[in-house]
């Protein structure tokens, strides 16, 4: 069992971190809201930026990041310890968007990758609006990228935010799918070159405009 | 790299060969795509605002209270559930063992009504054809209830 809580090292020991996070699951199985705070903490960030970019409204994502927490504590106990804390909340997140999404009959188009699509032609960014050592990215370009993953389907854009924004393997990423490995990694090309295209878009309208 | 017929079974989500999956495999890593995956990546953190936690916190203690509750009212029911079991077993295997050691009432006329049948077929005996002859014997009319036998008239009075 993956043992990583934020992917934060409580103390520099790691067999001392393993017994302290073991101590902490046991005690939320019990369902110690203190315990279990401290299990909000660690991951009420990543999870309400998960559930925000896959339903995109506020108040929506602020009700559902909520939810999976509540419903992470409710069933706490039938925690088995086969897939990481993390993995799990994610898999409870990534279920309860898709219901809301269901309910809204929300589908957004996505446009197709055609074969015109260029493999072999890099996407150049430039260096002034994004550096890859700091791995940040300017305001305008990160409003670009969040505009673009919210055009994709919810198909493509959970498997990108849950392997590219979270670093979840294709293993994890299709057991909570229900989907083999070959078809995360087909959605996670899809994803990638729908971003590209749609990036490539935004570069051009800035090039076009600065000339 | 991939041709229409490719992306077109990459969006139907068609299983892939090996060889076909060891070449969105490359693809993946492709300079291209790792620069999407760094965009990502460098998406900035969300953190949800005090309100939000808060309120969760709030609910999380309102659930928490709930389960202590129930384990509280579980401490005290478990024992009067167990003891009410207990004595309910125990009611069932007193009557059974009450039902085996008393034996089955007889159905039909009870045992009293039987032997009033029995003296008063013997009286009809005696009244029709006097002492010596025995109860099955005499045949007394189906008709004739029991209270008619003993209608003396004067003249049964008389000649006695």
């Amino acid at each position: 069992m993956e043992l990583t809580l934020g992917a934060k090292l409580l103390s520099s020991n790691r067999q001392q971190d393993s017994a302290v996070e073991l101590a902490l699951i046991e005690r939320c199985k019990r369902q110690d809201v203190e315990a279990f705070g401290k299990i909000v903490d660690a991951y009420q960030n990543r999870v309400f930026g998960f559930v925000k970019r896959m339903v995109s409204d506020q108040e929506d994502a602020s009700d559902i990041s909520q939810e999976v927490f509540i419903r992470a504590f409710q069933s706490f106990g039938r925690f088995d310890g086969r897939s990481s804390v993390r993995t799990w909340l994610f898999r409870i997140a990534h279920n309860l968007c898709v219901d809301r999404a269901r309910k809204q009959q929300r589908a957004p188009l996505e446009t197709r990758i055609e074969a015109t699509f260029d493999e072999e032609e890099p996407l150049e960014i430039s260096d002034l609006r994004w550096n890859p050592e700091t791995a940040t990215l300017d305001g305008e370009l990160a409003v670009a990228v969040e505009a673009a993953v919210a055009t994709m389907s919810e198909k493509l854009r959970s498997v990108l935010l849950l392997h590219d924004q979270e670093d979840m393997a294709y293993e994890d990423i299709a057991k909570m799918l229900s989907v083999p490995v070959g078809t995360v990694k087909s959605r996670l090309f899809l994803a990638r070159a729908h971003l590209q295209n749609a990036l490539r878009s935004y570069l051009q309208r800035e090039v076009d405009s600065n000339v | 790299m991939f041709d229409k017929d490719f992306l077109k079974k990459m969006h139907a989500e068609e299983a892939l060969s090996s060889a076909e999956e060891a070449v969105v495999d490359e693809a993946l890593r492709s300079s291209a795509q790792e620069a999407m995956k760094s965009a990502v990546k460098a998406l900035p953190d969300d953190q949800p605002s005090m309100t939000w936690r808060s309120e969760l916190n709030g609910r999380l203690l309102e659930l928490g209270k709930s389960v202590e509750k129930k384990r509280r009212g579980w401490l005290v029911w478990r024992p009067a559930l167990g003891l009410g079991f207990a004595g309910a077993l125990a009611l069932v295997l007193t009557l059974k063992m009450q039902d085996t050691t008393i034996p089955p009432t007889p159905s039909g006329p009870s045992l009293e009504a039987a032997l009033v049948d029995e003296h008063m077929e013997a009286l009809n005996a005696t009244t029709i054809a006097g002492a010596g002859l025995a109860s099955h014997e005499a045949h007394p009319t189906p008709a004739m209830a029991t209270d008619e036998l003993y209608d003396w008239q004067r003249s049964d009075v008389e000649s006695l």
